[in-house]
Formats: C-alpha cells, structure tokens, sequence
C-alpha cells in the first residue's frame, strides 16, 4: 500500500489536537447563551388558522410599488432568509428599499391532519396574498416561492394570475423524474397514503432522516469529525448552532397535503404534465404569463438544477430569466457566495419590471 | 461538575502526549470513557437544550473516533511493517461499517412496542438472521383451536407475523445494498490510497478519502431501481408493522369503551369539513356588504330611471304586472 504512510507520532499529534478542539468545543457550548434567528423586526399583520403573515419594512422609501411576498416551504422554516444579520437574505432585499412580507405555515397539531394542499393554495396563500396587498395598498404581489413554496407558487400563480405581478421561484422542482433527481426516485415506491394512515401528520424528524440519507458519510460522520473545528471558535459556533437550529426545527407535515403532494408531485410528476388538481381546479402552467425569474443552485443534492430548468418552457411567459448560484440548497440564501449575487440580482430584476 | 470534567479531559491529555502509558493501556481507554460518562449530568444540568444535544452527539462520535485511532496507534506500536497496514485498513474497514450498520438499524427500528419485546428476549441479535421467535410463534399460530385464541385474534396475529417476516426480509434486502455499497467504496478507497500522492499520513484524510469514496459508490447506487425498490420495501414493511400495532390497541380501547385514535381521527376529520363549510360561510357573509351596497346603488339608478322617464313600463311593473295577471 504505498500511498498510505501512517506514523503512530503524527496519529497521535492529530489525535491530541482533536481532543484539544473537542476540550475547546465543550467549553464553548457551555458558555453561550440562547442561539438567535431571525432577528429583523417585523410585523404580524395577518393570520388565518396557524398560518401567519409578517411584514419587513425597507429601510428609507420603498423603490418598488409592488412588495415582494415570500412563500416558504412546509419543510422546515421560512427564516432561512433571515438566518443571521450578516447573513440574511430579506434584510439585504430590505436594504435595496424592497418591502417584504413573509408567510410562516406554523406548525401542524393532530387536528391538521387534514389539511389538504387546497387549503394551503387556495385559502392560506391566497388569504396572505389578499392581505398583503390590502396592507401595501396594491392589486398584486410578486410572488416568490422558495423549493416547495415555489411549486406552491406556481400552482398558485396558474389559478390566480391577476393577483401576481412578477414570479421569482428559487430552488423549485418543477419536473420531479429528471434522472439526477434522487429525493423523487427514493420517493417512487414509498406508500405515501400507507404513511399517513400510519403516522397521521408526518414526523419533521423522519423528512429530516431522509435528506440527511442522500448523503450519509459527509452529513453524518464527516460533519461531526469536522465539529469541533467549527465549535472551538465562539462566533463561528454561534453560526454553526444558527444553522444546526435551522436544520432541526422540521415541522411535522399536514398528513393529507403531504400525501397529495407526494403522490401528485413526487410520484405522478403532474405539475409539468399540467395536471395536478388543487381542489376542484387542474393546475395548468401555461395559464402563467408573468415574467418570471427562475434561482437554482448548481450545488444542489435536493433539488437538482436539471428539476428547476424544466420551468423554461413550461409556462406561457415570454419574459423568462434563469439565474444559477454555485451553491447548494441552503447555501444559496446563507453562504457569502449566494449573498453577494442574490439580493442584487433580484432587487435589479424587480425594479427593470415593477 | 464541568470543571472536573475539563480537568480529566485535560489529564488524558497530558498522559497522551506524554506517552506515559502504552497506548493500548485500557486506563487510558477507561480514563477518557470516564470522561464521557461525566457529560450527561454536565449537559444537563447546565446547558441549553440544542447545545447539550450537540455535546451528546459530538461525545458520541469523539468515542468512536478515539477508540479507532487508538486501536491503529496500538497496530502501529507493535510493528513497523508495511504488511501490517492491511490490519490497520480492516481496522478502518470495520470501523465505518459498524457505524453503518447501526445506522441503518437506527432508521429502521421496529415500532417500540416490538423493539420491547424482542429486547426481553436474549435472542435479540439473532433478529436479523434465524429469528427463533419468529419461527415459534408462527409455529404456534399455525396450530387451530386448541389454544383457545379466537379466529379473529388468530387471524390478526397470523398478519402481525407476515409482516414481521416481511420486515425482515425487507432489512435484508435492504442491508445488501449497503453491504455492496461498502465493497464498492472499500474498493474505491484501496485504489485511491495506492495511487496518492503524496502518501496519506493522518487519520483525517483517510476519513475524508473514504467519505469520498463512500459517497460516489452510495450516489451511483441510491439512484438504482433496486435500491429505490428496496428503500420502498423497507419503509412500507415499518410502516405496516406500525399501523397493525395500533390497530390493535385501537380495537383493545374499543372494548374498554375508551376513544382510540381511530375515532379521534373520525372527529377530526369531522371538524376539518365543518371547518372548511364554516370558511366558506364567512366568505359569503364578509361579501354580502358589498353585494348589499351594489344591489342599493342599482334600486337608486333604476328608482332615477324610473324617475327621468315617466308614463314608461319599468321591469319591476312588468313583472308585477305579469304576477298580477
């Protein structure tokens, strides 16, 4: 084995500084204090059962007659955009004069059971839609989904287009069989009805369990060996924690909305086929016609590039833009890489169509 | 309690720099496993919450990779010899494919009910393999009324243990993938070791080299259709178990006449259509304002109507009159 030149010294010079980080890390846990997120101040001016919509004032005049309204996803929690000061997505929209407002879905008990995607489409988002532009004195929103809130967004924007403006989807899967998309391949055989009658709502830990196996060794044993070079320095444990916290804070999911969505989105690929039914109503992508800018993450192991690309030639707009970050499914709104270009990027294309 | 936790944490330091103990010497294994132990009540007591999670999986993961690394410092100490490296990749090897396999048997754990009853069992490793349990209580099922199990219960426990077998089998198959995937990282890793350059020396490239490999071998097998079928098969079969289990406790409350989760689930699913029909009913009413204030301003327009144009039929007389008649 000749690539391989181990000296029981350097293991043990590695080890003693291992421990020496993991000394560190202990004391540096023990030592902060509660792990802050989502610190920009807001207001709650709407709410509709467990859903709740904030508004973000910009900082000086607006430069933008329509608001931006964000439609998260129900995995895990909108205030991804607003990790950190230094590292938040809505106050660097904010700071380009853009109003924002923010949709929270809270999260479900035993008695949301269910709730069905006709309930988060029709009456949620449109409820917060509505109240967004009774709040902003305006007709419409622009409307940006993020992941599943940007297929939720799409859904939306094909059964109500005089009430969106311009549509931002960022990291959205659009087709769900693209031979790179693994979270939809592992989906395929999985008795999605079989698991709501099982479970009821959907355990977060257990959607949680999933991502972390598409990639196992580096989410798993290479990010906990890497733990304690990222915890013996206060600050970037705070950062660290930040994140973590995001990770785990994975609402359950209503039981019927995830079985419809897994069955007509995952399963049955139907939004690009155009035949997704929310309610009484088929999803028709080509009723779309707003502009639309299209975010995905080269880096992306959830939602792969190939998945979001589909919306090109999906919808009727003839005013379709892409902007690809090389960055990956979160880092796209928390990394430096993603920051540098997203606010710009998007604050520049909402004004060239406001 | 931390203080003294530091203080042991900075004494096994000290011996392991110092060298004063061989480094397959259990005291110093011991020393640092002592060290462990004191987390729980530090974290506890004294941290928050998602900290003291993270210090519980950091203490975890530390144990295993101290352990490992002494056991290789223990290989490297006894020879000086280049043969002896393959020990020390088996070493590797087997490390990583214990943390695998426990982590497949984490996320695919019986519900606990079964979990329970086969740790009551001293067979329990056996699980996976032979099964005793399983075979006897089939055995047993497979014997009609002598027992005195209604047909009913004998039915219901005849499905409990299809799809016990199902389970594992399904575990098997599952396990098969990784047991390829391990071949085809371990594989992988061999060959990238042999052609490195320079030489690996430290014990954390060697792990970031193996997660390499392990990852491209898992990504190009996660995608398989026989993966997918098993992951399918796998999360269906736990799933099956978990739904048989209560619907039996639900049928044993329903006896007792105690509401089991079967008619909470009914009073829900009750409540979620009246709620929707009680949504729909605020609609119309929040709408009726306005169609009342549409409907004034067309009695005014056409009252001008009528008022601007006299000796002429309106609507309204046309229809009173056709009434009339």
């Amino acid at each position: 084995m000749k690539g391989l030149e181990l000296n029981p010294e350097r293991i043990r010079e590695e080890l003693s500084a291992f421990q020496q980080r993991l000394q560190q890390s202990y004391q540096t846990l023990r030592e902060l204090g509660t792990v802050d997120v989502g610190q920009t101040p807001r207001q709650l001016i709407f709410e509709n059962d467990k859903t709740r919509l904030f508004y973000y004032a910009p900082e000086g005049a607006s430069t933008l007659q329509t608001p931006v309204l964000i439609c998260y996803a129900l995995v895990n929690r909108p205030w991804i955009v607003d990790l950190q000061p230094d590292r938040s997505l809505l106050r660097e929209l904010l700071g380009r004069g853009i109003p924002v407002y923010l949709i929270d879905w809270g999260t479900p008990d035993a008695g949301d059971r269910f709730l069905d995607l006709n309930d988060y489409i029709n009456d949620y988002l449109d409820s917060c839609v509505q109240a967004c532009c009774r709040h902003a004195g305006c007709a419409q929103v622009n409307l940006a989904g993020i992941c599943q809130g940007g297929s939720f967004s799409l859904c939306y924007t094909a059964l109500h287009p005089q009430r969106v403006k311009n549509l931002i989807t960022l990291v959205t899967p659009v087709d769900f069989h693209t031979p790179d998309f693994t979270l939809s391949h592992l989906a395929l055989k999985v008795d999605a009805a079989l698991a709501v009658k099982t479970y009821g709502n959907i355990p977060g830990e257990l959607l949680n369990d999933t991502y972390n196996s598409l990639m196992p060794m580096r989410l798993g044993v290479q990010k906990n060996l890497g733990m304690p070079a990222q915890l013996a320095d206060p600050q970037k444990a705070m950062n660290f924690l930040r994140m973590e916290r995001w990770i785990q804070d994975s609402p359950d999911q209503a039981g019927e909305a995830f079985r419809q969505f897994i069955e007509q989105f995952f399963q049955q690929n139907l939004l690009l086929k155009g035949e997704v039914k929310i309610g009484a109503a088929q999803v028709d992508l080509k009723r779309i016609g707003q502009p639309i800018l299209n975010v995905y993450a080269l880096q992306d192991h959830l939602v792969p590039p190939s998945s979001s690309r589909a919306l090109k030639d999906a919808t009727a707009s003839r005013d379709y833009q892409e902007l690809t970050v090389n960055a990956g499914h979160i880092g796209i709104f928390v990394s430096s890489r993603g920051l540098k270009l997203l606010p710009d990027a998007i604050a520049d294309w909402l004004k060239q169509h406001d | 309690m931390a203080d003294d936790l530091l203080k042991l944490m900075q004494q096994w330091l000290t011996q392991l720099n110092a060298q004063s103990m061989a480094p397959d010497d259990m005291a110093q294994w011991n020393l640092w496993q002592q060290a462990f132990a004191q987390m729980q009540p530090f974290t506890a007591a004294d941290t928050p919450l998602q900290q003291a999670e993270l210090i519980a999986l950091l203490t975890r993961q530390s144990l295993e990779f101290t352990r490992f690394a002494e056991q290789i410092l223990a290989l490297l100490d006894k020879t000086e010899s280049k043969a002896e490296l393959s020990l020390i990749l088996n070493q590797f090897h087997d490390h990583l494919r214990r943390l695998t396999h426990d982590w497949i048997l984490q996320r695919w754990q019986l519900p606990e009910q079964l979990g329970a009853l086969f740790k009551t069992h001293s067979f329990q490793d056996d699980l996976l393999l032979d099964n005793p349990f399983i075979h006897g209580l089939k055995s047993l099922l497979n014997s009609p009324a002598l027992l005195g199990l209604n047909q009913r219960l004998q039915r219901q426990l005849q499905y409990g243990v299809d799809l016990l077998i199902e389970y594992e089998q399904a575990l098997a198959e599952y396990s098969g993938h990784y047991t390829d995937i391990n071949n085809a990282a371990t594989l992988a890793f061999l060959h990238h070791i042999d052609s490195s350059e320079p030489a690996i020396n430290s014990l954390g490239q060697l792990h970031d080299l193996w997660v390499e490999s392990y990852e491209a071998s898992y990504a190009v097998r996660i995608r398989s259709d026989g993966y997918r079928d098993a992951h399918g098969r796998i999360s269906n079969a736990v799933m099956q178990i978990r739904l048989f289990l209560q619907e039996l406790r639900n049928q044993q409350l329903q006896q007792l006449g105690i509401p089991s989760s079967d008619l909470i689930e009914l009073l829900v699913e009750r409540l979620n259509k009246q709620r929707k029909q009680i949504k729909q009913l605020q609609k119309e009413v929040t709408l009726l304002p306005e169609l009342m204030t549409e409907l004034t301003e067309l009695r005014q327009r056409l009252d001008r109507f009528t008022s601007t144009t006299p000796g002429q039929d309106t609507p309204a007389d046309t229809v009173d009159g056709q009434d009339r008649a």
